[in-house]
Order: structure tokens, then C-alpha cells, then sequence
């Protein structure tokens, strides 16, 4: 909110130069957005709008902090010089809390104090007439927002806060027609409503330049009421952001007091009875301070009567050890309240900073962290650059309600969408990329509910692979990956041309080739199914006493035969003293027959017990042979 | 014939052949047609039986031992003409080395501050509902207070929403602990908002809670300035500023002097409102505790002179491989 140095010069005449009251504004009570030109933007803080967005609130704060002199004025009701009075009736009390009407007769506009505009022009309001102007130079001055009608154009002699009747309508100043359902509250005479109220005037009895006589009110109104049917009719006002932070009921009195001698000294006229509509008085609570509970909950070392002094400061009534909050200080409900009151006017540079005495316990880390950053840590020496993209995604299966582009209309259900876009930007500068991110994607579960999951993405691209390479290569990662985390078992299984990648029978992740134009592929981990196979402790397994027997051996096979087919069927039956059998190469060029290829094939045999002799490691060869031969053609070249 | 010394006396002079000439000039004299040992070994048939008997093996030893040294000789000599060739000034050939996302490295360096503390790390879920991203925060419906974070609000379910600050954990974690603990939760947040220079729909925050008997405003302050000193490698001044989050109470907001002199707003924080401790059932007259919250984003800028948030999630290699 702007505030006119000179307007709050008029209120505490021995202010500071604008510069210091900048600053002491910043260190106890509200940013400073800027200061210059008398004009101080004060960044008003939610709890606050209720009793500081205004030049008193300021005043009262600003007084407080430069311990310098400053009253409330005393405001008295003008003395009623005409017999006609409107006395308001509340149909819902809890929704309106108070009302207050006065009628004042045979006024002029009057032209408005130079003062005045100065304070409305720093807030951002243009100047109207004299009556106009007060209304809204009150509001910024006393924190109430005010109302007048023209007298003459209300019918019944009555003001009445009630809820809308369903489909009413109301034609707010700026000729929008609403209509408005028992939600909303209104102030209504004997015909219908007169305005949406704490929110927007309506034209019925609009103040227009041949106004005579007015009918002034100030009302308090629930904020949960004003919050929720402001963002409903889709109106904002200064006024609903104002009730919306719950203002105390007393500034109504205040508001209509203030506009009333402002009106009597700039348009003259005669004011009637101020009639105040209010079933139940809110009355501030007394708390009782306990010293020893703050210097606990601060680490300040204060006395009781240094703290009960700042309170005093601040408008707390003080008696004994019971403090009773300012009665514009609605946000005031908790002890801790109170001590923040004393130490933002005490002021934190005094407090020191203080190492905690702790009790110790082990700092833990939980299983996910540490899964996530084991990953990071083979992944990066492994060539894979780390990158991080957004969480939205133009299609998935979770969407948002108010998002702001169609772009980012649904949470990610995956991150492949991130590294194919990452590969095409980055092979435009590089020859080739290797990128891993880490982070959550979203879908449905069965039940409709949406779940996030925790995925690890590996893509690999390069402009020098040969077709299969970059693919073989993250499988080869994802297999080191798995042997590091002690992860056993893992099956990889074609699908579609993917590689679905199981853990006792879960799928964990899969690895398919991007279509991005370029060789490429891309793995993706579910860390979240991944963590329970999770076992990074190695177990310790004797090293071999014998030594091993090698023997490779080239399958001919149709060229259609995959790898994985003669690898399946090489581990089909396979006997004991089998340890491994390895994929050496691929021959599909010259010399081979039509229609054929021959994959070479390395097993080793390796007894625990033994050494084995190559009788025994050729006996064991063919009988993996006979075994492949049910589930494979092929020759021996 | 001594054989022995003639072997002797070969393999001195192959010891002296320094190239392939001298190599050959030797094999001519000790193995070739003509040579002493090859001349002998001819003439052995000519030998009694029991003499040939003795003198053929030795002879052909010999000839193999030095068949074999004239080998290794030829390698030895081969293989010093290649090391000559050999081009040590040859540009390196780099392994492929990937590279932490700067995020993380700024996320690490928090965490083992904070651990090196004692706090445990935590983290919680960017699908959260509005039961722990507001309500139990002390966020009440229909008050202006949820206006201060633009909420992504998920449609297939109601009151889900994507969290706004990793200040949900806090609750989280009081729910299934008893004071006294300390823990630090890093993770990324999510605001509505239109991205620009420095706001981002998705970045990241770190939350710290302290809770147990006796912790004051002036523990936070303790906690804080040890944190930022240790992350920025200085002396830091640390400023505290009045604020509001509706879940503490006292609220501050935490300024940090930059070296150019100038105070910059890094972190909000404050104590524990009692209704949060009062939601998860302790008793705010025993137990208090501080909690704060900062953008890991701001911290990473800070450090390494970033201007521009949206570089964090752009994935471009040239900006990543930076860090």
C-alpha cells in the first residue's frame, strides 16, 4: 500500500525524515517496496491488512517503533440537527456484525482539501468530488470502508443487511448486472438491493452531482463471507480486500464518525442521528503475560516490565499482568502473538544468535535419498550429465485444474518427454549426449486416485553410433547399475521392440529407442518399485580355487534369429559348472550363406570343487548344444 | 669343439648389435650355412657313436638358445626403433565424465551442513493434499493468506494440488514423531505462476524443523548464521526481519549481507505457531521448535552467479556441464 509521507506527517507532526522511517518501518514491521517522492509502498502483510493498511494503523505503528507521541483522536457522533434517522435492522448477524447509518441532508460535493488528494493520488485513487473523495480518504485513513446512497432514491425509510434473494440483481457502478443468489449478502431498502456488501455499490441509489441527501453506513461484514463471494461474482474491490482480512467491527464507528466531520467541514449539510445496528459487542480478550515463556520461546533475557513497556507502545491495555490487544487488532489470538509483538519492536538485531542444545540422536537419511543418490553417483562417472525438467506435460493422466498453458496441462506421467527434448536441443551443439534426470511422474491408480512415482530416465544419443550401440550401451548401464545395487534376477524381455526390464516377475523399467531422428535410446527406472530389490551390502562369495575352461563356439543361424534367442536358448539347460556364457560378435558379411548369420558364443566352466579337464568341459559344451537344439536351428560353423 | 664357449661368445656379441645391420652381420657369423656351429654340427655324423651320443643334444641346445635369443633380439631392437616413433606430446584422449545438476550440488552441500548438525533428511511428496499443504499449516479455507502462493490445483481428484513449499513435511513429520528431533527436507515445489528471469511454475526449497524442550528464536538465529557460514565459506552477517507465515509465529523473515554490502532476502522462518504443534497433538506450553524454509534455486544463483532460473530446468548441456 502507498502511503503520502505529508498525510502521515499530519498525524505524528515530529516524523523522522522519510529515509529513517523507511528503514525503521524494514527492521520491525513491513517490507519497504519503494520510498521516493513522499511516497512510502509499504508491503502490508496478510495479518496486518486487518488494522495497518491504513494511515492511523501506520501512525499507531510508526509511533510505537520511534517512541514518538501519537493519540487517536477522540471522535464524537455530531449533534443531530434533523429528526429523520434510519435505524439499520441485521438479518444475519454473524455474516453482518454491525451496521451504522446516518442521514445527511441538503449537502453540496464540496471541493476536496489539497491535503487529501495528495493522500488519495499516493494510493492510486483519482479525485472525484468532495463527497466521493471522503468516503475513500476515510477508508485509507481509518481502515473502514464506507458507503453513501442518495437518500432520495431509496424507497421505505429502511437499510437492511440480509442475504440475496435467489436470481436478484444488482447493477454495481461500473453498469455490470449481477445476479445473485442467497450467498451473497446485500444492504437493501424496501424495494431490493441496493449494493453487494463490503463489495461493490450498485446503481440504485448511486451518488450522482445532484446529490441533496445521503444515506451514509458503515458495516462490518464476515471476511470468510466477503472472501469467498468476492472471488465468486469475480469482483476485487478495495473494500472486500479489506473485509476479507476480518477488520475489527469498532473502525465501523470510527469510519462514520471521521466522514462525518470531514463532510460537515467540505460539504456542509445537516447530519440526523448516527443510528449503530450492533446485537453483539466483540470485546478483546485480556491475556496474562508470562515472562519467563517468552525469554524461553525468544532466548531474549527481558524483564517483565521492558516487555509490558513495548506492549504499552503498541495501545495494549495493561493491568497487572493481563494484556489486552488494541481493539483493531484482530490478528491478535495466541500468546506467541504477543511475544512477536515485543520482539519485532524490541528488534532482532539484539537477539543472539544461539547454538541449540541438542539432544543427540543418529541423523538418518531415508532409503529413497539414498537409492537416488547412489544413482547420481554411478550415473555421472559413467558419462551421464544430470538434468532437471519441468513436471508438466501437454498429455498424462493426471490433470491440472488451473493450468496456465496447454503445454503444462497435465502432471508428466513419464520423463521421457524431458530427455527426448533435451537430445534434439543438445545434439544441435554436441556430437553426443548423455543425460540422466531423477524425479517424480503421475499417474492414475486403478481406483482413479492419482499416485506419483519416483522414475530415473538414462538417455543416450550420438551422431557417431552405429544403429543397436547406443542401445546396447544403456542396457549395459542399467545391467552395471543393477549389478551395483545388488538388484539380482532381473529379466529383459522383448516387447513391441521394447525392453521390458523385470524384477521377481515386476516391472521395474524398460528401455526403448527414442524417435528423435537420431541412433538413440532411452532407459527408465521406477525407483519406487526398484527400492525393495534394493541390496547395495555385497555378500562375500569365495574367490575361485580352479581355474576356468573357455570355449567359443559360432552359431549359424537365419538372420531373423535374434541374439536374445540364441542366448535364451544357450541358457535353456545349462549344467552346473556353468558360470557364464558372454556374447562375443555378430558376422552377417562375406562367406556366409544367403539368409544367415553367425553369433559367437563364449561359455565358461569353472568347478568349485575341481579342475575341470577339457573332456569334461567338451562333454558339458554338447550337452548345452542338444539342449539348444529343441529350442533353436542352427549349425555349428 | 666347445660349444659352451662359443655360446658364451654368441651371446656377448648379440648383447653388443645395436640395429638390424649388426643383427644380421650376427646371425651370419653364429647361425648362418657357414657358420661354426652349423659347420660342427654337420660334421657330427662323422663322429663316433658314443661321442655323438653327448655332443648332438648339446649342439642342438645351443642352436635353439640362440635361434631364441636372436629372436627376442630382433623384437628388442624392432621395438626401440618404435619407441622413437612413440609420440608423447599426442593431444589427451578425455574420458566421458557426466556432471551433477547444479541443484544437486547445491542440495548436497545443504544436506551435509545440516547433517553435519545432526538433522535428518526427509523428503515428501510434490502430490500433496490440502489438508497438509494449508489446513494443518494453519492456512484456514477462504482467507487471503492462501492467496500468497498460486496454487496448481489437480483436477482428477478433489483437494489435491501440487505442494507450494515443502512445509507440508513439517506435519508429516510431527504426525509420526516425538520431540526432540531436528530434520531438513529438500524437494521441489510448485506455483502457478508465468515463468520469467526468476519465477519458475517448478523449483526447489529446503525446510528445516527443530523441535523439542527449550528452543528459542535465538536457536534459529544460532542454526542459521552456521548454516550460511559454512555454505558461502564466510563470516556472515545474518539479519532477521518481521514477517508472516500463518504456520509460525513469531515469523522472520532472514536477510543475509552480501559482499557487496547489501542485504539479500534468502530464507523465511519462525517459531512453530502453537495450533501446528496443537494439530499433531503436542503440547505448545512444553514443546517449542523453530522451522524455516529456503529457495535451493536462490541459494544455487547466489553461489554460482546464475541470473536466470528458467537455465535449472532448460537441460541444456552447455549450461549443465558447467557445474
Amino acid at each position: 500500500m502507498k502511503f503520502n509521507y505529508k498525510t502521515l506527517e499530519r498525524l505524528i507532526p515530529e516524523l523522522p525524515a522519510i529515509e529513517i522511517v523507511a528503514e525503521k518501518i524494514t527492521a520491525h514491521l513491513f517490507e519497504i517496496e519503494s520510498c521516493e517522492n513522499d511516497v512510502l509502498d509499504v508491503k502490508i502483510l496478510p495479518n496486518r491488512y486487518s488494522d495497518a493498511a491504513c494511515y492511523r494503523g501506520l501512525a499507531r505503528e510508526v509511533s510505537a517503533i520511534c517512541k514518538l507521541p501519537y493519540k487517536e483522536p477522540k471522535l464524537v457522533a455530531p449533534k443531530a440537527t434533523h429528526k429523520n434517522k434510519i435505524q439499520p435492522a441485521i438479518e444475519v448477524p454473524n455474516l453482518c456484525r454491525r451496521l451504522i447509518a446516518c442521514r445527511v441532508e441538503g449537502i453540496s460535493l464540496g471541493s476536496t482539501p489539497v491535503w487529501m488528494k495528495e493522500a488519495l493520488e499516493a494510493y492510486g485513487i483519482r479525485s472525484i468530488n468532495g463527497l466521493v473523495d471522503i468516503t475513500n480518504y476515510v477508508t485509507i485513513e481509518t481502515g473502514q470502508p464506507l458507503h453513501a446512497f442518495d437518500a432520495d432514491k431509496m424507497e421505505g425509510n429502511e437499510l437492511v443487511a440480509r442475504q440475496a434473494h435467489e436470481g436478484e440483481i444488482v447493477t454495481t457502478l461500473d453498469g455490470k448486472e449481477l445476479k445473485l443468489n442467497p450467498s451473497a449478502l446485500v444492504l437493501s431498502d424496501a424495494r431490493n438491493a441496493l449494493d453487494i456488501a463490503g463489495i461493490k455499490g450498485g446503481t440504485r441509489a448511486e451518488i450522482t452531482t445532484k446529490i441533496k441527501n445521503i444515506v451514509l453506513t458503515a458495516g462490518n461484514f464476515d471476511g470468510t463471507l466477503i472472501y469467498k463471494t468476492s472471488k465468486r461474482v469475480g469482483i476485487t474491490t478495495d473494500a472486500s480486500i479489506r473485509f476479507s482480512h476480518n477488520i475489527s467491527p469498532a473502525l465501523a464507528e470510527r469510519g462514520i464518525l471521521r466522514a462525518l466531520e470531514l463532510i460537515a467541514e467540505i460539504c456542509g449539510g445537516k447530519a440526523g442521528a448516527v443510528c449503530d445496528t450492533y446485537p453483539k459487542p466483540v470485546k478483546p480478550v485480556a491475556m496474562t503475560f508470562d515472562s519467563k515463556r517468552f525469554n524461553a520461546l525468544t532466548g531474549f533475557t527481558f524483564t517483565e516490565a521492558d516487555c509490558l513497556a513495548n506492549l504499552k507502545r503498541l495501545g495494549f491495555l495493561v493491568v497487572g499482568k493481563k494484556v489486552t490487544p488494541p481493539v483493531e487488532r484482530t490478528d491478535i489470538t495466541h500468546f506467541e502473538d504477543i511475544v512477536e509483538e515485543i520482539t519485532r519492536l524490541q528488534g532482532y538485531a539484539d537477539l543472539l544468535a544461539t547454538p541449540p542444545r541438542i539432544t543427540v540422536t543418529a541423523a538418518a537419511t531415508q532409503p529413497m535419498r539414498r537409492l537416488k543418490d547412489s544413482l547420481q553417483d554411478m550415473l555421472v562417472p559413467l558419462g551421464f550429465t544430470e538434468i532437471l525438467t519441468r513436471s508438466f506435460s501437454a498429455e498424462g493422466e493426471v490433470a491440472l485444474e488451473n493450468s496456465l498453458t496447454s503445454e503444462q496441462a497435465f502432471l508428466r506421467p513419464s520423463l521421457m518427454e524431458g530427455a527426448e527434448n533435451a537430445i534434439t536441443l543438445n545434439l544441435k551443439s554436441f556430437e553426443a549426449a548423455a543425460l540422466f534426470e531423477i524425479g517424480s511422474a503421475f499417474h492414475k491408480k486403478t481406483n482413479h486416485e492419482p499416485a506419483e512415482e519416483v522414475l530415473c530416465g538414462i538417455a543416450l544419443a550420438s551422431k557417431g553410433m552405429k544403429d543397436e550401440e547406443a542401445f546396447r550401451a544403456v542396457r549395459g548401464i542399467v545391467e552395471t547399475i543393477f549389478t551395483r545395487l545388488g538388484v539380482g534376477d532381473a529379466l529383459f524381455a522383448e516387447e513391441n521392440k521394447t525392453l521390458v526390464i523385470a524384477v521377481k516377475g515386476e516391472v521395474v523399467g524398460k528401455i526403448i529407442r527414442l524417435e528423435i531422428g537420431h541412433v538413440s535410446a532411452y532407459a527408465e527406472l521406477s525407483l519406487t518399485k526398484l527400492l525393495p530389490h534394493v541390496s547395495p551390502l555385497p555378500h562375500y562369495t569365495p574367490i575361485p580355487k580352479y581355474p576356468s575352461i573357455v570355449r567359443d563356439v559360432s552359431f549359424m543361424v537365419a538372420k531373423n534369429v535374434k541374439i536374445g534367442t540364441i542366448m535364451d536358448a544357450a541358457w535353456h539347460d545349462v549344467p552346473k559348472d556353468l558360470t557364464d556364457i558372454r556374447f562375443i560378435s555378430l558376422y552377417e558379411g562375406k562367406g556366409m550363406p544367403e539368409g544367415k548369420k553367425s553369433a559367437t558364443l563364449r561359455f565358461i566352466f569353472q568347478s568349485n570343487d575341481r579342475t575341470l579337464t577339457d573332456a569334461e568341459a567338451d562333454s558339458f559344451l554338447s550337452y548345452i548344444m542338444d539342449a539348444m537344439k529343441e529350442k533353436l536351428l542352427f549349425e555349428i560353423r | 669343439m666347445d660349444i659352451a664357449g662359443l655360446e658364451r661368445e654368441a651371446l656377448d656379441a648379440l648383447e653388443k648389435t645395436k640395429d638390424i645391420a649388426a643383427l644380421d652381420a650376427w646371425h651370419a657369423t653364429y647361425l648362418g650355412r657357414k657358420s661354426r656351429l652349423n659347420v660342427f654340427m654337420r660334421s657330427i655324423g662323422e663322429l663316433p657313436l658314443a661321442e655323438k651320443k653327448t655332443v648332438a643334444p648339446a649342439a642342438q641346445a645351443t642352436k635353439r638358445l640362440l635361434e631364441e635369443a636372436y629372436a627376442r633380439r630382433e623384437k628388442y631392437i624392432a621395438g626401440s626403433n618404435e619407441a622413437a616413433a612413440f609420440d608423447v606430446t599426442m593431444p589427451a584422449i578425455r574420458p566421458v565424465y557426466g556432471r551433477l545438476h547444479p541443484l544437486t550440488l547445491v542440495e548436497r552441500s545443504i544436506r551435509t551442513i545440516f547433517s553435519s548438525m545432526n538433522f535428518s533428511v526427509v523428503e515428501g511428496p510434490e502430490l500433496e493434499t490440502e489438508k497438509y499443504n494449508f489446513d494443518s499449516l494453519n492456512i484456514p479455507k477462504n482467507h487471503p493468506a492462501r492467496d500468497m502462493q498460486d496454487t496448481l490445483w489437480v483436477s482428477t481428484d478433489k483437494g489435491t494440488l501440487m505442494r507450494t513449499h515443502t512445509s507440508p513435511m513439517q506435519v508429516r513429520h510431527m504426525e509420526k514423531h516425538l520431540p526432540p528431533f531436528q530434520i531438513i527436507v529438500p524437494g521441489r515445489v510448485f506455483r502457478n505462476e508465468a515463468t520469467d528471469a526468476s519465477h519458475e511454475i517448478n523449483f526447489y526449497q529446503f525446510e528445516g524443523l527443530m523441535v523439542g524442550e527449550g528452543i528459542s528464536l535465538a536457536n534459529l538465529k544460532g542454526v542459521i548464521t552456521g548454516f550460511c557460514e559454512r555454505f558461502f565459506e564466510r563470516a556472515v552477517d545474518v539479519r532477521f526481519r518481521p514477517s508472516y507465515f500463518p504456520f509460525t509465529e513469531p515469523s522472520v523473515e532472514i536477510d543475509i549481507r552480501m559482499e557487496n554490502g547489501k542485504w539479500l532476502e534468502v530464507m523465511g522462518g519462525g517459531m512453530v505457531h502453537p495450533a501446528v504443534l496443537e494439530g499433531v497433538g503436542y503440547d505448545p506450553a512444553k514443546i517449542s521448535g523453530f522451522a524455516f524454509g529456503g529457495g535451493l534455486d536462490r541459494f544455487a544463483m547466489i553461489k554460482y552467479g546464475i541470473t536466470d532460473i528458467r537455465l535449472f530446468y532448460g537441460a541444456d548441456l552447455r549450461f549443465n556441464n558447467q557445474f
